[in-house]
């Protein structure tokens, strides 16, 4: 019954935004990623808030931190995307998290709920390659869920291609050394890198994130790649809707024109 | 038994290497070359020298004649607090500074608690003239402001961590979040059987000298090995230092004792193993206090050292394969351990040793017993914790 979600996407300059499930308040999740659809955002991540999310800059952990305070759970999230395709959303989404809370879950129960609300992909960056293979490879096949693998400018080509021959969603591409909001990599090294990585003739998509924030640097790094992923920026952004319609939402019109406002200003 | 990592890091069914692919290049050549350089003739002889001339090793094995008379055994005292910088973390970062310089890293980052980790890294990097930055939580910074000083004063710069619950758990967060941004150049000390392979075998092996000296000392002495060694278990280094070379020794128990905090079922403690479940948090497979969902549980313990809700994945394993017990003791059953220590013996030990030394009074003992008890670390640093907590009470004779 499934299609690909992803092949949807276009060859060049797919905008992805991500943001984590429960903050600003904890029942945004469909709000904004039904926004996210109307301002042609091409794909999805949601994050899964964790206590301790040691790949991310003070702007992701506070976002984190957030959603746990207002009560957010993987639970509460699954809850929440009940009517993730029963409505008009129609673009792929990801969920994006850390391990352990996956693991106590359930690591059968999380892909099978995962799959059934239609979730396309899921990016887990603390998940060992072994474990991937040894662990979880069966778990994404059986359920029909494409992984995703992280590449930064020091991963080398056999681990690459490696990644590669998985048939992955895509790449995730490191502009940078650093944790998420960071500083993309200076111009020379990130080209040299995006260039390598273009010249190897891959199958799957690269798609660039961590320090993609606005216009310039979205159309810097999709000059050799398919397209970029906006996460802290946007969390920062969020950060703005912080009058409630009530206890667990924010305000609609606030969220529309925030989102609205953010993806102009990146597109 | 036989305590051995796997080729991929694990014992049993913990530890591993669960790391972002921003810390894989960083973490396999650990892993290629830890072995190989720690086994190296000039490694071995410059690390021996520099444990003996620098940091005052060999430890005494002293026996305690009134705490031997009140438990009716012999009670050894394995004096790491003799130790220079107070504490036998200086023998692991001894071990990891001149690894870092075979590495060819000119810049190192720690994490600390109680900041004896923090200061024992700061010493070896003054030492060798490598800068060093050492990150601590704003609780910890606040009740261990003396280790701080000592921190800066050896020229280290000391970074403010202020999220989570702003102790251990957060700094060791942030000192990896620095590894992340800073891969080329810099190399991680982390202070404990903790984080991704091979760091907790790798701290297990530099903080092995413990029991391969009890086990000597015990030998010269006794013409025999001990029947107990015992010691406090925060992340776990001290006591995987001594129970080391005794693991495969059936006849030697080993006792590690957690702090219960206000009561292991008081939900304001750091009892791991009491109350841990099976997950992964820096980097490994272990054990470790969470919620349901899977979030990391803000431990609690008047010792900022045993203030972690983790464990290394070797305790881990040797609780569950059963061959260390593992027990707690509370902060006012380690405040009584300090006092007893101080009074009987005078040694005024660091809070972490006195929860080692509050579960000797829980046990029985043959008058053949010979009981090694690993003091840890000296109690300067806690003498701020000691005057609040006796307050009047401390001219008190008991």
């Amino acid at each position: 019954m499934t299609t690909n979600r992803f092949e949807q996407l276009p060859a060049q300059r797919a905008l992805s935004v991500f943001f984590t499930a429960g903050h600003p308040r904890r029942d945004d999740t469909l709000t904004v990623l039904k926004l996210l659809q109307e301002s042609e955002v091409n794909f999805v991540e949601i994050g899964f808030p964790f206590s301790d999310p040691i790949a991310d800059g003070p702007t992701i952990q506070a976002s984190n931190h957030t959603a746990l305070a207002n009560g957010m759970t993987l639970e509460r999230l699954f809850d929440q995307l009940a009517t993730l395709r029963t409505g008009e959303i129609t673009l792929p989404v990801l969920l994006m998290g850390y391990l352990n809370p996956v693991e106590q879950f359930g690591r059968e129960r999380f892909f099978e709920s995962a799959a059934r609300l239609g979730v396309d992909g899921l990016i887990l960056p603390d998940m060992p390659f072994d474990e991937y293979l040894s662990t979880y490879k069966p778990l994404y096949q059986k359920h029909k869920i494409q992984p995703v693998f992280l590449v930064t400018s020091r991963t080398d080509e056999a681990r690459i291609r490696a990644f590669d021959a998985e048939r992955p969603a895509f790449l995730y591409v490191l502009s940078s050394d650093a944790v998420t909001g960071g500083k993309a990599l200076v111009t020379t090294e990130r080209e040299a890198f995006f260039q390598r990585l273009a010249g190897m003739k891959l199958t799957s998509r690269l798609i660039v994130g961590f320090g993609v924030s606005d216009r310039e640097s979205f159309n810097a790094v999709t000059k050799h790649t398919a397209g970029a992923i906006v996460g802290s920026a946007f969390v920062r952004a969020l950060n703005g809707a912080s009058q409630g319609a009530s206890q667990h939402r924010s305000d609609p019109q606030a969220l529309r024109s925030l989102v609205n406002d953010f993806i102009t200003q990146v597109r | 038994m036989k305590l051995e990592a796997s080729p991929t890091g694990f014992f049993g069914e913990f530890g591993g290497a669960y790391v972002p692919e921003m810390l894989y290049p960083n973490v396999k050549e650990l892993q290629e070359r830890y072995l190989e350089i720690i086994h190296d003739a000039t490694f071995e002889c410059e690390f021996q020298s520099l444990l003996r001339d620098f940091a005052g090793r060999p430890t005494p094995l002293f026996r305690a004649a009134t705490l031997s008379r009140l438990h009716g055994c012999e009670i050894l005292l394995k004096r790491e607090d003799l130790l220079h910088t107070g504490a036998h973390k200086i023998n692991n970062t001894i071990g990891q500074i001149l690894l870092a310089k075979r590495l060819g890293k000119t810049r190192i980052i720690a994490e600390t608690g109680a900041g004896q980790h923090g200061v024992a890294t700061a010493t070896v990097c003054a030492l060798m003239g490598i800068p060093c930055i050492v990150y601590m939580g704003e609780v910890d910074m606040q009740r261990q402001a003396l280790n701080v000083g000592r921190m800066r004063l050896l020229g280290a710069e000391v970074r403010s961590v202020t999220s989570g619950s702003k102790t251990l758990k957060d700094a060791t967060n942030e000192a990896m979040r620095d590894w992340i941004a800073n891969p080329h150049d810099t190399h991680y000390i982390i202070g404990s059987v903790v984080g991704p392979h091979p760091f907790p075998d790798m701290v297990a092996r530099f903080q092995s000298v413990i029991s391969a000296e009890i086990k000597e000392q015990c030998q010269a002495a006794y013409a025999s090995l001990p029947t107990h060694v015992i010691a406090c278990v925060g992340g776990g280094s001290n006591a995987m230092g001594g129970f080391f070379h005794f693991i495969e020794e059936p006849s030697v128990e080993l006792i590690g004792v957690e702090a219960a905090g206000c009561g292991v079922s008081s939900g304001r403690s750091a009892a791991t193993i009491a109350l841990g479940r099976n997950g992964i948090l820096h980097g490994s497979r272990t054990l470790f206090m969470q919620t349901a969902d899977g979030q990391v549980e803000e431990a609690h313990s008047i010792s900022a050292g045993l203030d972690y809700p983790g464990i290394g994945p070797q305790h881990a394993h040797l609780h569950t394969v059963g061959r260390v017990t593992y027990v707690q003791a509370t902060d006012a059953e380690a405040l009584s351990g300090a006092k007893t220590l101080a009074r009987r013996e005078g040694i005024i030990p660091a809070l972490e040793t006195a929860h080692a030394v509050a579960h000797l009074s829980k046990m029985s003992f043959k008058p053949t017993d010979k009981v090694v008890l690993v003091v840890s670390g000296r109690g300067d640093k806690d003498m701020g914790t000691y005057l609040e907590a006796f307050g009047g009470r401390i001219s008190d004779d008991n």
